[in-house]
């Protein structure tokens, strides 16, 4: 752990491939994940706002569009395969290859070596590889837009038999095998970043740096892995079947069909298997996205309210609780699929069981911020919109984890509303405080924090304008992927809201151009940042600003506290960094310090529930004395 | 001879009945017009002016002559099979999705084509702009964004120059050494600004929209889960915008206001997080059991001896209903009997098959237990009736079924919604393929007598077979 590597590794001279391209730090592949994130991000608006066109103004006509997508909007409309295809798209896009890839790929390379104190990732050219497996993929992805029979169509969840069938609807052609070429890369890319994440976590770790004095950031990318090690393969492993139906004649998820005209040879197998098989991944999949969200928001609230964490062992203990438990909650998506119903009564109990630990976070970082010293940093800002976001959209799963009341909210608008606020929104918040937050270590800069402000304003506001009216359409049973409204009566009267929504979502979409310019302007032009510019205590902000190769010139500092000594009564300034040793501290702060806890000042097991807790740590050996 | 004319009568007699009754049940099915039949049956994959599943029927007429529609219409796999070029290529254009084929008279097709003629028509004033100005539609049509644009770019412009002017102030201030704008200041004024004006946004749409949203539940078990909704509601409601407050209400108070502002070292408190997780959970417990109650009785509760059963078969794109016949019983199917005249896969050689009635809209008998039997011939689509709050996947390969009661009749129904024109209506909420937005089925409930009436006006399976017993009695 403590090895000190003598040679200097940012003299050696590096050519432009191997530092910008095949780049095997830990600081350039993170940015790769960024921009690479950032392009899709883009991509998958652009995609959101040409359906949402269709949505808004559904018997309009609109020239430009059939000069844009040729035969996918002949005559200025939007043919209703390629709607489904946008909708198929902008989905996958934004759950992996922005909010998964984009958001952990990003920070969990940037910050795991950060802030354990490590030189890199345990294995730098895995690391390498991930970033490239997944560039290949995204390319593989959009490609899949380009193609005659037009990208994959049958929704983000690909459900079998449409996705099996290219009969059934064109997506399911040649966009379908790409997307699942694409998924299968992009799989193996998570599960290689993610091995990694967890091996460098766990082994490498500076002196002094008990699992214990991780900070939550560290906590949530290590939860993450984990259940990315755990659930991707079992996508994986559905896709190939899948490929198997599709390409080889097989019939896992076939049976009993006739389509186009004629009765197929595939019998004996289930269309259900492939959506247990899709939610074993699916559910945990929203927590890998989640998590690192959560993450970040702790790490920039305690920072940015001159606070510790209240509660940090909750914090881990809550983040534990979640990973475990989204693993046997997936049945909560297949209620109304047919699936037995006892199974839904048990889904229906673990899924609102997730709901306390859930609860437990929100609670704590209210109590974080109660009595704190606020900055509002553009962070900051994101990171409680967050909060605002996960409580908005965390409440609402409250009915749909509900077995019953799914029956008649299963893939409405409600449930749209639903995974947008809490999954969607609130992750996208998370990535942009941790952007805001982490950018001066990624380029040694500052973003402009004005426009910072406007930013999260407009997008604070939009993303309630966009998503909170949509709980009314679900409450109609409006359903979700449809194409228009005009032909059933009761949906019909919701086409004013629909086209306020699609105004929403283009101004909101507008002002994220806001930070596209705010981000690359200041890499050459923002302000200079200094060492520390948020006056953190943990590790990556000792680094030098230029980001050298192995992160510190010298020896690797060594820790002392845990990352939350933020306004110590007593302490001369209101951080105490992890590197600052007890001895330094004024005497008063010493004392009580030492001697009844050994990291923190209330680490004391002082009830039967920490007491239990401490335990449950030793369990998994999380504790070292 | 008295014994033969008697026979003579009883056979006049029964010939005339036939003929009555055959001519009434024609005339009680013949009845739908042009509209209707083109609403019921085309419309889910065929519109006037835009290609859907299949191509737009502009100018249909100068495509094709009537003898060859007609005979499409009818069979359209039969033409392709005896080889006519145009139609092979027509459905090999269209992704082979073969049309069903239309069990219709000459004059029901007629109709129908009529029916699209005077669309197009329609369609042709509209676009001139001509007639009585049209409807709203029309005119948005023309109008397209409006002057969107014009407002976005304003409010762009406007926000540079603010922006800008800003940036000139602030620099000039600054100049003298003084901060003009407190940012920690506004941001934490903002988030009291967001809370309030937020919450009032909240009110409004409350305000505006619930009225928009499903009326009373018209089935038994509706009410039940509407019950549920509403408890869940206010529970959830209260959390919202208590902690909302709570977080909105903190960042501005506890918001940096200069060096002397201090944080409170609080790094934990155990008893207040017991509390924040006993709490909640306890809640939990209580929603959980009342769920797993109601959903225990609305999917596994009794079958009861006098329900109405009935198959719901779901294909791309459209529904299909079948009622058993007098023998209460759905006769057996299997989907490679699918066929372009047998487009559900119904067993002809069982019994059971005989009486079964084939019917475009569903009656339903108001309280009576009524059990929908899912079947689906290519993807997975989802039966969902949200006016009773019903939903069940239909799923190929895997029969599935959902049971409830209908409590309301439409007509109650209208009255209670003061909406004359409301309709109970099958939509498809499971994605599957370009016109899912357009399956749909009218459901009708009536009372017990009119269903009945409704049941015998239906043709069977085998109208070919019935009529030949007719002949025989």
């Amino acid at each position: 752990m403590s090895h000190n590597h003598e040679h200097h590794h940012d003299h050696h001279q590096e050519s432009f491939i191997s530092k910008y391209i095949f780049s095997m730090d830990h600081k350039m592949i993170a940015k790769q994940y960024l921009i690479t994130g950032m392009i899709m991000a883009v991509v998958a608006a652009l995609l959101s706002l040409l359906f949402r066109l269709q949505l808004g103004w559904p018997e309009d006509t609109f020239p430009w569009l059939e000069s844009l997508l040729g035969d996918w909007g002949k005559g200025g409309r939007l043919d209703p395969n390629f709607y489904l295809a946008l909708v198929t798209m902008h989905g996958t896009l934004m759950v992996f290859f922005v909010l998964t890839a984009g958001l952990s790929g990003t920070f969990s390379n940037l910050l795991i070596p950060f802030q354990i104190g490590a030189r890199d990732m345990a294995s730098p050219f895995m690391n390498m590889l991930s970033y490239w497996l997944f560039f290949l993929s995204s390319v593989i992805m959009l490609v899949s837009l380009f193609v005659e029979s037009g990208p994959a169509a049958a929704g983000w969840t690909i459900y079998p038999p449409l996705s099996a069938l290219p009969q059934a609807v064109p997506g399911s052609g040649l966009g379908m095998t790409l997307w699942l070429i694409s998924m299968t890369l992009f799989i193996a890319s998570s599960l290689m970043g993610s091995l990694n994440y967890i091996t460098t976590i766990l082994n490498m770790r500076t002196v002094g740096m008990k699992m214990t004095r991780m900070p939550l950031t560290i906590w949530s990318f290590l939860t993450t892995s984990i259940l990315g090690v755990l659930s991707f393969p079992v996508l994986l492993a559905a896709a190939v079947l899948l490929i198997f139906d599709r390409s080889f004649g097989t019939s896992f998820y076939l049976s009993d069909i006739f389509i186009a005209g004629e009765a197929l040879n595939r019998q004996g197998g289930s269309p259900i298997l492939f959506q247990h098989l899709f939610w074993f991944l699916g559910h945990p999949e929203v927590y890998i996205v989640l998590m690192p969200a959560l993450g970040i928001t702790s790490e920039v609230i305690a920072t940015n309210a001159r606070k510790p964490i209240f509660g940090y062992r909750a914090m881990v203990g809550s983040l534990l609780g979640i990973s475990f438990l989204s693993f046997i909650v997936w049945g909560h998506h297949m209620f109304v699929t047919g699936m037995n119903p006892f199974l839904g009564n048990v889904f229906m109990i673990l899924t609102l069981v997730i709901a306390v630990p859930s609860a437990v976070k929100t609670f704590n970082y209210l109590a974080t911020l109660w009595k704190g010293n606020i900055r509002f940093t553009p962070a900051m800002l994101f990171a409680i919109g967050l909060v605002s976001l996960f409580i908005s959209g965390g409440l609402t799963g409250i009915y749909l984890g509900n077995a019953a009341l799914d029956i008649n909210l299963h893939d409405t608008y409600f449930v749209v509303a639903h995974f947008h606020l809490v999954m969607g929104s609130a992750s996208m918040f998370g990535m942009l405080a941790g952007v805001y937050h982490w950018y001066p270590k990624m380029f040694g800069k500052l973003m402009n924090e004005k426009l910072g402000y406007l930013h999260f304003w407009l997008t604070f506001a939009a993303v309630y304008l966009v998503f909170f009216p949509m709980h009314f359409m679900g409450l109609d049973g409006v359903p979700r992927r449809y194409y228009n409204f005009t032909g059933f009566e009761y949906m019909s009267e919701w086409m004013d809201l629909n086209r306020f929504i699609s105004v929403s979502a283009i101004l909101g979409s507008a002002a994220q151009l806001i930070f596209i310019w705010n981000f690359f302007y200041s890499i050459r032009k923002g302000k200079d940042a200094p060492q520390n510019p948020w006056n953190s205590n943990t590790l990556e902000w000792t680094t030098p600003v230029e980001r050298i190769h192995g992160n510190w010139p010298g020896e690797i500092p060594h820790v002392h506290r845990w990352p939350y000594d933020y306004s110590v009564p007593g302490a001369p300034q209101d951080f105490i960094p992890q590197t600052v040793k007890d001895d330094d501290l004024p005497e008063t702060l010493r004392a009580p310090k030492v001697a009844p806890a050994p990291e923190h000042a209330t680490a004391e097991a002082s009830t039967t529930e920490t007491l239990l807790f401490s335990r449950f740590l030793n369990l998994f050996g999380l504790k070292r004395a | 001879m008295k014994f033969q004319s008697l026979t003579a009568v009883k056979w006049l007699s029964s010939g005339v009945l036939t003929v009555v009754f055959g001519f009434l049940a024609l005339t009680a099915v013949a009845q739908p017009t042009g509209a209707e039949l083109f609403s019921n049956n085309c419309a889910a994959c065929h519109k006037i002016d835009q290609d859907l599943v299949g191509p737009a029927l502009k100018g249909i007429y100068d495509r094709r002559d009537e003898a060859w529609l007609i005979k499409w219409i009818r069979n359209s796999q039969a033409v392709i099979a005896s080889g006519d070029q145009y139609a092979v290529d027509l459905y090999n254009k269209w992704n082979k999705v073969a049309m069903p084929a239309y069990d219709w008279s000459d004059d029901e097709i007629k109709s129908v084509l009529a029916y699209v003629k005077e669309q197009e028509a329609a369609l042709a004033t509209q676009s001139a702009g001509g007639g009585d100005g049209g409807t709203a539609a029309v005119a948005a049509k023309r109008d397209g964004w409006g002057n969107g644009p014009l407002v976005i770019l304003t409010i762009i412009m406007l926000g540079a120059l603010l922006l800008y002017a800003g940036r000139v102030v602030s620099a000039r201030y600054k100049l003298k050494g003084v901060r003009l704008f407190n940012w920690n200041n506004i941001n934490g004024v903002l988030f009291i600004v967001f809370l309030v004006v937020g919450m009032a946004l909240v009110a409004f749409q409350f305000l505006k929209y619930m009225k928009f949203t499903l009326p009373v539940a018209a089935s038994e078990h509706g009410v039940v889960l509407d019950q549920m909704l509403a408890i869940t509601f206010w529970i959830t409601f209260v959390v919202f915008v208590a902690t909302h407050i709570l977080l909105f209400v903190y960042a501005f108070m506890y918001r940096n206001q200069g060096k002397e502002s201090k944080a409170l070292y609080y790094p934990d408190n155990h008893k207040l997080e017991f509390f924040w997780t006993v709490i909640p959970a306890v809640v939990l417990t209580v929603l959980v059991l009342y769920g797993t109650k109601v959903w225990r009785e609305i999917t596994q509760g009794e079958i009861e001896e006098n329900r109405v059963e009935l198959e719901l078969f779901a294909y791309q794109f459209g529904w299909q209903a079948r009622f058993p016949g007098a023998d209460g019983l759905l006769g057996s199917h299997d989907f490679r009997m699918i066929s372009a005249t047998n487009s559900m896969g119904i067993d002809e050689m069982d019994p059971n098959s005989k009486d079964d009635l084939l019917v475009p809209e569903v009656y339903l008998p108001v309280n009576r237990q009524v059990v929908l039997r899912l079947r689906a011939r290519d993807v997975i689509h989802s039966a969902y009736l949200p006016h009773f709050r019903v939903q069940m996947n239909v799923v190929p390969g895997m029969p599935t079924q959902f049971v409830f009661t209908p409590t309301m009749t439409t007509e109650e129904m209208r009255e209670k919604t003061n909406n004359y024109n409301f309709n109970y209506e099958l939509a498809c909420n499971k994605i599957c393929g370009a016109a899912h937005f357009n399956m749909r089925m009218k459901f009708v409930v009536v009372s017990e007598a009119e269903y009945e009436a409704w049941l015998t006006k239906q043709r069977t399976y085998f109208r070919k077979a019935e009529a030949q017993t007719a002949s025989i009695n």
